[in-house]
């Protein structure tokens, strides 16, 4: 139990340093913040949409070969998205962004700040570009899911990034991977919440819940766990649990971003 | 200056110190504050036209602001001011501000979260519990428990059961 005494001296200490620090914020003019989203949504180079264009045809073309005719509507792993350019506003509704960590050069871009290098074994991940690694542990992680390759693919260090808001990621380089025809899936790899929750998609060792874990980057985060979303328009909507168990009561959220 | 430029500007002059404050709070460092209280009115600019329309458009930005100063507890610790390292023109931290960002982030997130709130920024158990979605009694409970964690690490350790 607290006593009045810890209350007090808490209270005391938290509004100190919230008044000294309010008292002597930095100015920040709002136009520069303004100013750094239009950066921040530059369109694409042109020659790295279209190469991820003609690879997502590619590979659409190869997996009709293999497994028949996709079926539209059929599930929720359409062939849709996978050629869209890297940042996809929808006006006031759920912002469609393509993940692009490498320059047209196939290195890392410049904007990733990678705070960590690992190495290990990877499996073809949840769509064309992205991998499941095993690796030596970095903090307290050693599976980096989802890692994506560049034009070189496993040749060069994949990019596991951490929360995509984050723009952090480890440089993961693959000693072996496995064989087998790459997935066509266009499930979003990450959904950011209208709480400001971020909850990663995992496809293993995940008990029949999820399949979206909100707790991967931030363990206290709520809700914590989510269904795949339902794409609508302007707006996708998710049911996500408090709780991670059978019995936690679903709840409606708006997703403000998807990233593929 | 469009109609929606203007009304975020006087919403971020509104809003930037108090989430500063709270960023600094739980990072411990006036840069990563800075640096995070931005990110967090970046976003709230990139959704504009639907965070407006919420109830509390401050709330949503303060909840991605929280939950970007918890995943950067991974990435860097506070620390005191260095004369020899730090850039011109940083601002000391003082090293009661170092313990302070260092016995929240001792916490787990939600909790810090709630001290912060309630302790710090005067919220209702209530509206303590609404925000991070969880009912009043958990609020009490992690409130409780940060209290005697953040008391005993600041030094003022609670005389109960001596």
């Amino acid at each position: 139990m607290t006593t009045p005494q810890d209350e007090a001296s808490v209270r005391s200490a938290l509004e100190r340093a919230l008044a000294e620090a309010q008292r002597t914020a930095p100015s920040v003019e709002p136009g520069d913040v303004r100013r750094r989203a239009r950066r921040w949504w530059r369109r694409p180079r042109l020659d790295v949409t279209i190469t991820i264009a003609v690879a997502a045809v590619l590979v659409l073309a190869l997996a009709s070969l293999l497994v028949g005719p996709l079926r539209p509507g059929h599930g929720h792993r359409g062939p849709r998205g996978t050629t869209r350019p890297a940042t996809t506003p929808v006006p006031t509704g759920t912002m469609v962004e393509i993940y692009q960590p490498f320059t047209a050069a196939g290195t890392i871009d410049p904007d990733i700040d990678i705070t960590a290098h690992a190495m290990g074994i990877c499996f073809n991940g949840e769509t064309s570009r992205t991998y499941r690694c095993f690796g030596n542990t970095v903090g307290d992680r050693n599976i980096f899911d989802p890692c994506f390759a560049g034009p070189q693919g496993t040749r060069a260090p994949l990019v596991c990034p951490g929360d995509p808001r984050s723009r952090t990621a480890v440089a993961f380089t693959a000693t072996s991977v496995s064989a087998g025809a790459p997935s066509t899936a266009t499930t979003p790899w990450a959904i950011e919440l209208s709480n400001g929750t971020t909850c990663a998609f995992v496809n293993a060792a995940w008990g029949g819940l999820g399949p979206y874990d909100c707790q991967y980057w931030e363990p206290s985060s709520s809700p914590a766990d989510c269904h795949v979303p339902q794409e609508g328009r302007p707006t996708w909507t998710v049911q996500c649990q408090t709780d991670k168990t059978d019995a936690s009561p679903f709840t409606s959220y708006t997703v403000v971003t998807v990233w593929h | 200056m469009s109609e929606p430029e203007e009304e975020f500007d006087a919403f971020f002059r509104r809003v930037w110190g108090g989430l500063y404050a709270q960023a600094f709070v739980l990072t411990g460092s006036r840069e990563v504050a800075q640096d995070l209280t931005q990110e967090s009115l970046l976003r709230a600019w990139k959704h504009w036209a639907r965070v407006a329309d919420y109830d509390d458009p401050e709330g949503w930005t303060r909840r991605v602001l929280h939950n970007l100063c918890i995943q950067s507890w991974r990435r860097s610790r506070p620390r005191r001011f260095d004369p020899a390292g730090d850039a011109p023109g940083t601002v000391e931290v003082s090293d009661q501000h170092v313990l302070l960002a260092q016995a929240m982030r001792s916490l787990p997130g939600k909790q810090a979260r709630a001290l912060l709130l309630h302790d710090g920024i005067g919220m209702t158990i209530s509206q303590t519990a609404r925000d991070l979605g969880v009912p009043d009694g958990t609020v009490k409970s992690w409130l409780s428990r940060g209290r005697r964690i953040v008391a005993l690490k600041l030094g003022t350790p609670s005389t109960e059961g001596r």
